[in-house]
């Protein structure tokens, strides 16, 4: 009979021993989470803190700025003018105020001369806005940094192709065929942007339009010499 | 029964001030371990009031009970099925089936007693 009590009072505090434990860890905040949970919140964890660590980067990036403006703040020695010219400078660059020289291609569009067949409609042979518009775009997917049609420069924001009847017009001027496309940029990029087979060019020249392009080592781009005035933005 | 409950205060107490915990990660399975024991000790009990108790018997389904119930858990975690919910019922159906026998024999002997 001891025997069988002792092993009862054994098990007993073992369990409350087991309890015990158990309510402190329960009772500490922790809760049970299934493995896969684990899973992912660890993955959550790793992330939040690589964005951390680039957040804690980030901060002695902007330390280092400020450092780098407080001791050009005491130091006489910067010339600020220049500074401030070329960061004007190459804003205009970037906005297409400037003339610009450099290797790249040049392309002549111009309508078809072929014969039409019975009942053709003559639109399939003309060079359209549209036309123009895709090649230009063809140009700036290989890299074009500078473009223009006919020496009226292509800028971003501003620049309009439009259809008028035979002609289109570009930057508020009307041009007739032929087009002369210029752009600035790989020669080979281009050069194979409007040959290559599946480009927009190769479609035209099947219809019969005339398609050239030249490659050359220097090609000068007009400014933009538009009026850029904006109405809306704030 | 007195010898029982002393015992888990006794434990409650050791285990309060025990420098050891659980990690987190076990709880669950400490958890239906810890039902399963409540079990077993309860089956022990009531074994006892029918004069049926074997030492034997009540350690190794303490033990084995236990054991089981934290492995399956365990597993059930793993295939992504909550085997645990098995456990507590079981136990849980047990235990209080336990604790009505207990109860109806305490009457019982309380009234032949008078």
């Amino acid at each position: 009979m001891t025997n069988k009590k002792n092993v009862l009072i054994f098990l007993s505090v073992l369990l409350g021993i087991f309890i015990a434990l158990q309510v402190r860890l329960v009772s500490s905040g922790a809760k049970y989470m299934s493995i896969k949970d684990m899973y992912a919140y660890s993955i959550e964890l790793e992330s939040q803190k690589s964005e951390i660590d680039q957040l804690n980067n980030k901060i002695n990036e902007i330390k280092s700025q400020i450092d780098a403006y407080q001791t050009a703040k005491d130091d006489d020695g910067i010339d600020y003018e220049a500074f401030l010219m070329s960061e004007i400078e190459s804003t205009r660059k970037i906005a297409g105020l400037t003339d610009l020289e450099g290797p790249g291609v040049i392309i002549i569009v111009t309508d078809g001369t072929r014969e039409l067949n019975e009942n053709e409609n003559p639109n399939n042979i003309l060079v359209h806005d549209i036309d123009i518009r895709a090649m230009v775009d063809d140009l700036r997917n290989a890299g074009a940094e500078a473009i223009s049609i006919n020496n009226e420069r292509v800028v971003f924001n501003k620049s309009n192709v439009q259809c008028t009847g035979p002609t289109i017009k570009v930057n508020d001027q009307v041009f007739a065929p032929p087009y002369i496309i210029q752009a600035i940029g790989d020669r080979k990029f281009l050069e194979s942007a409007i040959n290559a087979p599946g480009s927009y060019s190769e479609s035209l020249r099947q219809w019969g339009l005339f398609v050239e392009v030249n490659t050359s080592i220097n090609i000068n781009i007009p400014a933009y010499d538009g009026f850029v005035d904006y109405q809306y933005l704030n | 029964m007195i010898i029982a409950i002393l015992g888990i205060l006794a434990g409650i107490l050791i285990g309060l001030y025990l420098p050891y915990e659980f990690s987190t990660i076990s709880s669950l399975y400490i958890s239906v371990g810890i039902l399963a024991a409540i079990d077993s000790i309860l089956g022990a009990l009531r074994a006892s009031l029918e004069d049926k108790f074997d030492a034997v018997i009540f350690f190794s389904g303490f033990i084995v009970n236990a054991l089981l119930a934290i492995s399956l858990s365990y597993l059930g975690d793993k295939l992504g099925v909550p085997i645990y919910y098995a456990a507590i019922f079981v136990f849980g159906t047990r235990l209080f089936n336990n604790i009505g026998s207990i109860r109806r024999y305490t009457i019982d002997k309380y009234r032949g007693k008078i």
